[in-house]
């Protein structure tokens, strides 16, 4: 038979291990979101133009375009440019309704063209869907007033993928702290509800103490007449009923003076089904909660063994 | 879309029957004819409740008696 204490201990222990694992994934997906988000970006490879599933930042002189808009209830929500960069080649570039990137026509022009200093974009490495690239091959063929770029060969000189500017990992970064929150609330509940019942605990333990009735509990616990009920989250020793939910309760038959199943704890409804101990100190327990309908033999020969135990007690 | 949708178990006590001696935790309690109803719903809107059962209710212990729908609706029109 285990010791009391140690069997205290280690259902104590087992739910700080759950507050403390919660904890750590927590501190865990801040760190990730962190360094991913703030990594800084400029660690992000350069764009090549056919790379996609991952960040790139690309050294841009000016845009080109746009050759395709996305609209939303008519209004105009994603671009798609043809960029200049500073590798002297083209890349394809998607913005939001407005960017801060120069565009051709607009931000430069063939008076300052030479002037112009490279800004670094940052976006993730998208395919270009087949129907987008056929705007992209009809908006330079007008520019150059020939039919030279086809479907077969603008891979050869935009790439197969575009730099998503919109899309710089940001989400990411607020999911990683939203679900960071969440497992940190999570820990810090069962962090503070186990303090609360480690405090619950040692406060039953010191008052038994106080009442002399601790070394002779521990005594009884050590001996193999323990009845364990383990539905119920129950024992029952010589002199004493333990019941470890909803909370810990540890009572002395000889203390008892009523006992009955109950459907209220303090005057609220339950849906459980408690028994109730009520004590010659005025105090009042609810211990071996079960479903109201569901069948628990264990429910009821507990019920009659405090009874029992109660009435020899009192004789 | 998040749908908020949940269930939980209301108590309506329907009729005060006085002070009287509970015969399971033999208190001098309040007792009520009380209905014990499992409600659905959606949005925080009911779309489903049945009267799971019908009883005395002591105010101290919860179900004393369960009665069947007639001998309810029987004690609840007594004066
Ligand atoms: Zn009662």
């Amino acid at each position: 038979m285990e010791e009391l204490e140690k069997k205290l201990k280690k259902a104590r222990s087992g739910n700080s291990k759950l507050g403390i694992f919660f904890l750590i994934i927590a501190v865990a997906i801040l760190l990730i979101g962190i360094l991913q988000g703030n990594s800084d970006k400029d660690s992000w490879d350069t764009f090549d133009g056919m790379s996609n599933n991952d960040y790139y930042k690309a050294e841009i002189y000016y845009l080109v375009g746009p050759f395709a808009e996305y609209t939303e209830d008519g209004t105009v929500v994603e671009q798609l440019y043809s960029a200049y960069t500073t590798d002297n080649n083209y890349i394809l570039v998607k913005t939001g309704k407005t960017t801060d990137l120069p565009v051709f026509g607009e931000d430069v022009t063939e008076e300052n063209i030479d002037l112009i200093q490279p800004v670094t974009a940052y976006g993730y490495g998208t395919e270009l869907e087949s129907e987008v690239a056929e705007f992209l091959v009809q908006f330079w063929n007008e520019v150059y007033e020939e039919e030279f770029f086809s479907m077969s060969n603008y891979i050869e000189y935009f790439g197969s993928c575009y730099l998503n500017t919109i899309d710089q990992a940001e989400d990411k970064v607020v999911a990683g702290y939203i679900f960071a929150a969440i497992f940190g609330l999570l820990a810090l509940i069962i962090l503070l509800s186990n303090r609360k019942n480690n405090k619950n605990n040692a406060d039953i333990l010191k008052r038994l103490d106080e009442e002399g009735k601790l070394e002779d509990l521990k005594n009884e616990y050590s001996k193999e007449t323990v009845q364990q009920y383990k539905k119920l989250n129950l024992e029952i020793t010589e002199n004493y009923v333990i019941s470890y939910s909803p909370k810990l309760v540890i009572v002395k038959f000889a203390d008892i003076i009523n006992v009955y199943p109950s459907n209220m704890i303090d005057g609220v409804y339950q849906t459980y089904r408690y028994i109730a101990l009520e004590t010659k100190n005025n105090e009042k327990y609810y211990v071996a909660p079960k479903p109201f309908d569901s069948k628990n033999a264990q429910f009821d020969e507990v019920l009659e063994k405090i009874r029992s135990k109660v009435k020899q007690g009192g004789n | 879309m998040v749908i908020v949708y949940g269930w939980k178990t209301n108590i309506k006590k329907e009729k005060h029957l006085g002070k009287k001696h509970c015969t399971n935790c033999s208190h001098d309690e309040d007792m009520f004819l009380a209905k014990e109803i499992f409600k659905l719903h959606i949005f925080g809107i009911p779309i489903f409740w049945k009267t799971k059962r019908r009883f005395v209710m002591c105010s101290n212990c919860g179900v004393v008696e369960e009665l069947n729908k007639a001998d309810y609706t029987e004690r609840l029109k007594e004066l």
